[in-house]
């Protein structure tokens, strides 16, 4: 029986650089990796001995394009540890500035990333020639995320504006309304791009994965809640590293995640999102998530575009509704005494759950931190799949193969960057 | 058409070590007071997509790698395919002649696209720019000064 090899050595259009190791034995998936090699965690050490204060500023430079998660997750654990609650208007903001990541992040993944591969386009580039409008589309739709990152982040760089307690300062009514045109073109245009990849042809492939994700009572989740599972268990967010456990695996120095009670991965990002709190989703989007007749529970992981731009609608037409209210300015943030203790929050970035977990001593410094970003999280999931897509895919020519696991892998929007080095693409045939 | 008038200055980084050569010769440049900059900083080459107007002249300042030796300065006229032999950063693999390729089919770029480039090695999180790095983006800064008024002077191609 001869042994194949596959090997793709740089995925494409994913956040940061990565690989695919594939061997098969004749026909039968012997082994799947991602191989990802994880840098040692500079940020928890660098955040030792720092300022609390320090926290979202330095943690927003994990990732450039989700810095306000990293953000949301630090300032909400430290409020934790620091018994600080914040006021309604305070949340609401923050909330706002989360529907401006989810816009910017959801946007260009969906338009430039990810559509190429249902349009058979090897990149964003090739597809404009043909589709120039859809393109301006996606690129008029993350401008529109980074105005409202900058106005309530203070920098769409790197957002300065955010602090443990609140914000420095809260834009005034007149310079959220400038928004307003924009994000209604915006709603429309995201119905319109949900509609859009709802009609592309689909690969069929269903995931056992259970999913899991933030849920709230009240609300979609991205800042609050409790940790929900497709199987039905919540999960307090204070329990969350006794029940979601990194671990080595010998193939990588990525930490893989399993459940501590199944001894099984699982998945986060908008697909388990939108699976699991459906019906919190904002009118329009639940509307729409009926008319294109998306699947109550659906299981195949190149569906999550849809679900991306269900969370799409949902970001704008929540976005709209903050733009246009009355918001007071007197109190952008509370005020705290420094005292020793732990605190911990789950926030949903665009790609999945994102944990902070920070010990802090009296004097306001930062002890201890420990961040585990969605990505690292879903990587044992996205393994599981990859070797159930090969066994459906190894019969094509090697590099069709190849690009149909790179396709695959671009469906979870993996923000390597946050958690990796590189990645390399290597299938062994044997 | 492109207007001389103005030029849009790119810098392009992050703000982990020598990644901010980029983002530091921008800055440099905006404490020497050019005249009709449009200055942006960006994390990402993307973002130039959110404001680039194809009226002005555009200079981007970035930091790269596989060009030479560390804090060595690079220059590229845009389009050329010498940008595929060097390493950008970029996120999501659009990195920046990626960037520009799209801008160009979309409409979006200028007639005249200046690269100016600072060789850097590796970029450690929460690191301060090393000397060489920032040796090369003074060169950098005293190059494209240099070259400025000649940019704004170009004639205007009329149609």
């Amino acid at each position: 029986m001869t042994e194949r090899k596959i090997k793709v050595e740089t995925l494409t259009r994913v956040e940061g650089e990565g690989g695919l190791y594939v061997r098969l034995q004749g026909e039968q998936v012997e082994e799947v990796r991602l191989e990802i090699y994880e840098p040692p965690r500079l940020f928890e050490a660098l955040l030792r001995g720092r300022p609390l204060e320090d926290a979202p500023d330095i943690t927003a430079r994990i990732c450039g394009i989700c810095p306000v998660a990293y953000q949301m997750s630090s300032v909400h654990a430290m409020e934790m540890a620091l018994g600080v609650e914040i006021t309604p208007e305070i949340r609401r903001l923050r909330r706002l500035l989360y529907c401006g990541e989810w816009i910017e992040s959801h946007g260009l993944h969906m338009h430039l990333l990810h559509a190429p591969d249902f349009l058979g386009f090897e990149s964003g580039l090739a597809m404009a020639k043909q589709f120039p409008d859809e393109v301006n589309r996606g690129l008029r739709l993350k401008k529109h995320g980074n105005q409202l990152v900058d106005l309530l982040g203070g920098r769409a760089i790197h957002p300065v504006n955010v602090c443990v307690g609140g914000f420095y300062r809260i834009p005034s009514r007149n310079e959220f309304q400038k928004l307003v045109p924009d994000f209604e073109w915006g709603l429309n245009a995201a119905i319109e791009t949900t509609r859009w990849v709802a009609g592309f042809e689909y690969p069929e492939l269903e995931s056992d994965c259970e999913f899991v994700s933030l849920s709230h009572p009240d609300e979609y989740p991205m800042n609050e809640g409790v940790m929900q599972t497709s199987s039905g268990d919540q999960i307090e967010i204070s329990n969350y590293r006794d029940e979601f456990q990194e671990q080595q695996v010998p193939h990588s120095t990525a930490l893989h995640a399993i459940r501590k009670t199944t001894g099984r991965p699982y998945l986060l990002g908008p697909l388990s999102r939108v699976n699991l709190n459906r019906d919190r989703l904002s009118p329009s989007a639940r509307k729409l998530a009926d008319e294109i007749a998306f699947e109550p529970e659906c299981r195949n992981p190149h569906r999550a575009i849809i679900a991306r731009g269900l969370e799409l609608v949902h970001s704008y037409e929540e976005a709209l509704q903050i733009l246009r209210d009355e918001h007071s300015t007197k109190q952008p943030r509370m005020t705290y005494e420094y005292q020793a203790g732990v605190g911990m929050s789950a926030t949903e970035a665009p790609r999945g759950t994102l944990f902070h977990r920070y010990e802090i001593d009296a004097e306001g410094k930062i002890v201890e931190a420990d961040i585990i970003p969605p990505t690292s999280q879903n990587q044992a999931q996205i393994e599981v799949d990859l070797k159930a897509w090969v066994g459906q895919v190894i019969e094509k020519e090697e590099s069709q193969a190849a690009r149909l696991c790179e396709n695959l892998v671009r469906a979870y929007d993996p923000c390597i960057s946050c958690s990796t080095h590189f990645l390399n693409v290597t299938i062994e045939r044997s | 058409m492109t207007d001389s008038r103005q030029i849009q200055v790119a810098g392009l980084g992050s703000p982990h070590g020598d990644d901010q050569a980029g983002w530091e010769i921008v800055r440099a440049l905006e404490k020497r007071g050019l005249s009709q900059a449009i200055v942006h900083l960006s994390r990402t080459p993307d973002d130039l997509l959110n404001w680039l107007d194809p009226a002005y002249p555009l200079v981007i300042c970035d930091a790269c790698r596989g060009g030479g030796p560390v804090g060595s300065v690079h220059r590229w006229q845009w389009p050329t395919t010498e940008l595929d032999q060097v390493n950008w950063s970029g996120t999501h693999q659009i990195a920046l002649p990626g960037v520009l390729s799209l801008a160009a089919e979309l409409g979006q770029l200028p007639e005249l696209v200046i690269i100016w480039g600072v060789e850097i090695s590796e970029t450690i999180p929460g690191d301060a720019i090393s000397s060489e790095v920032s040796a090369g983006v003074e060169r950098a800064v005293e190059s494209i000064c240099r070259e400025w008024d000649v940019i704004r002077s170009l004639e205007v191609d009329h149609a």
